[in-house]
């Protein structure tokens, strides 16, 4: 099977498991004892955020392997950026569906708790990957660095969250990890919630796979138009050497200029 | 290397004593910043004392960009870099070389900043000994980041207007625990062990071991 026919699968599986997950968020599942039909949002809003930290993992890894000599390949990089890609539009969102939820939980759109921070934090920081990605150098040495920029952010993120975790906190806490247990969430509820996360990470796969596929095909291009710039310059210089050839061997020893240069033009 | 080290930052210092730049544009630049501080603020003299330690660091992290950026466009400039690289001398000594010169320039603004604060805003001090601890500990983790994303986003025009992007988002940790440590220290409860100096070392330890790991790899072309 082609690696387009397996995409398209993909693809559609992630439609499928989004639309099941919206069935199930909207119709399925009862409302929620204490949040009521706010509690819907987060069938999704948890989902996003965790394909979040995965494409930022991702990218990291791929630029620890690109910055590996004995692994460096082009690939990696591809990767990285595909993945980065991703990860900033999923960032976006949780910010996006975070605040939607906050409002009318918490009375505001914002407030300076530790997780909304670092990932406010996050977002700007791959901004910034992306933007030194658009700076005009060649690729190796735009693979290099915005492999060291990756792998510095990914330092970062850990002392990011300490710090604001110190500094203020008021988050409720992760229910997901009595997600086994599932004394919190009631059950038809965790299922969709578990759905959510498979249809979301199928749906990361995808974009990944499509930006991967188009960033490769970029380079390609590129690599392309550069031959097809050499060969143009080796036929006309072929062109030149053999007009010039023929004058030298015509007698007149380039005495004409005018006559020269007419030829090779 | 060690010696080495010393030269490189030997040449950015003279180099800095004889165009001062710090002194002429980016002090005078980080007390009009103070001033506008003042004004957006209303001259509330409470308000002014609570926020001082964070509009400290504040002005000190935007300042410092300007320094950063000329740090490393000295090297860019008539490739300068390719003859440090071609004297043989290391990528490390290079780094801590710069690190030092740089070291000393923010040094110099941050005492005028302090001062600056310490006479608009009437702040008081406390604790002295933690806030002068924690404020060179920072120092040299700001300087550290800067200099490894001066190198990143340089070479090109575009990547000078791209350094603040990088590296501010980058030392918010940093931000955040040397201001509550001037909080502390001017609340006279801080001490040495203060909590949040931890964090600005573990900052600044991490960023000086990425640092010195990736300069070189950072300056290649």
């Amino acid at each position: 099977m082609s690696t387009r026919v397996v995409r398209r699968i993909i693809g559609l599986t992630g439609l499928l498991l989004v639309v099941a997950t919206v069935v199930m968020g909207l119709f399925v599942t009862p409302p929620d004892a204490v949040q009521g039909n706010l509690a819907r949002l987060l069938y999704v809003h948890p989902p996003i955020a965790w394909v979040a930290y995965l494409a930022y993992g991702v990218t990291s890894v791929a630029s620890a392997l690109y910055l590996w000599r004995p692994t460096r390949a082009r690939r990696w990089d591809q990767l990285a950026v595909a993945s980065a890609e991703v990860g900033v539009v999923f960032t976006g969102l949780t910010l996006i569906t975070g605040s939607i939820w906050g409002r009318p939980a918490w009375g505001v759109w914002w407030t300076w708790d530790a997780r909304l921070t670092t990932t406010a934090i996050l977002f700007v920081l791959y901004l910034g990957y992306l933007a030194l990605r658009r700076i005009p150098m060649s690729r190796e040495t735009r693979g290099k660095r915005s492999a060291i920029a990756a792998l510095i952010a990914f330092v970062d993120v850990p002392i990011v969250h300490e710090s604001v975790v110190w500094w203020r906190t008021l988050h409720q806490g992760a229910t997901v990890a009595t997600l086994g247990t599932s004394s919190k969430i009631h059950g038809i509820m965790a299922w969709t919630l578990l759905l959510g996360f498979i249809a979301f990470t199928v749906v990361y796969l995808w974009m990944t796979m499509l930006r991967f596929q188009v960033e490769r095909m970029a380079e390609q291009l590129e690599d392309q138009e550069f031959s097809n710039w050499e060969l143009e310059r080796a036929k006309e210089g072929e062109i030149r050497s053999e007009a010039i050839g023929e004058l030298l061997n015509d007698g007149t020893n380039g005495r004409d200029n005018t006559l020269i240069e007419d030829k090779v033009r | 290397m060690i010696s080495q080290a010393l030269a490189v930052a030997k040449k950015d210092i003279l180099i800095e004593y004889r165009a001062k730049v710090a002194l002429n544009q980016v002090i005078p630049f980080a007390l009009a910043v103070l001033l506008l501080f003042g004004f957006a603020l209303d001259t509330q003299a409470k308000v002014l004392v609570e926020v001082a330690p964070g509009i400290f660091w504040v002005v000190v992290l935007f300042s410092s960009l300007y320094l950063i950026s000329r740090s490393m466009r000295l090297e860019r400039d008539n490739g300068a870099i390719d003859g440090l690289a071609l004297l043989g001398i290391d990528p490390l000594a290079i780094f801590f070389g710069k690190l030092l010169a740089l070291f000393v320039a923010m040094s110099l603004l941050e005492i005028a900043v302090a001062v600056g604060i310490l006479v608009l805003f009437s702040a008081n001090l406390g604790s002295l000994a933690l806030l002068a601890v924690s404020a060179v500990v920072a120092t040299l983790g700001i300087c550290s980041v800067g200099l490894v994303y001066g190198a990143l986003a340089s070479g090109e025009r575009v990547g000078e207007s791209l350094l603040p992007l990088l590296v501010l988002p980058l030392l918010a940790p940093v931000l955040i625990a040397a201001t509550k440590c001037w909080s502390d220290a001017s609340a006279s409860h801080g001490g040495i062990y203060d909590p949040w100096l931890k964090l600005v070392v573990l900052f600044s330890v991490v960023f000086l071991v990425v640092g010195a790991v990736s300069f070189g790899a950072a300056l290649e072309d």
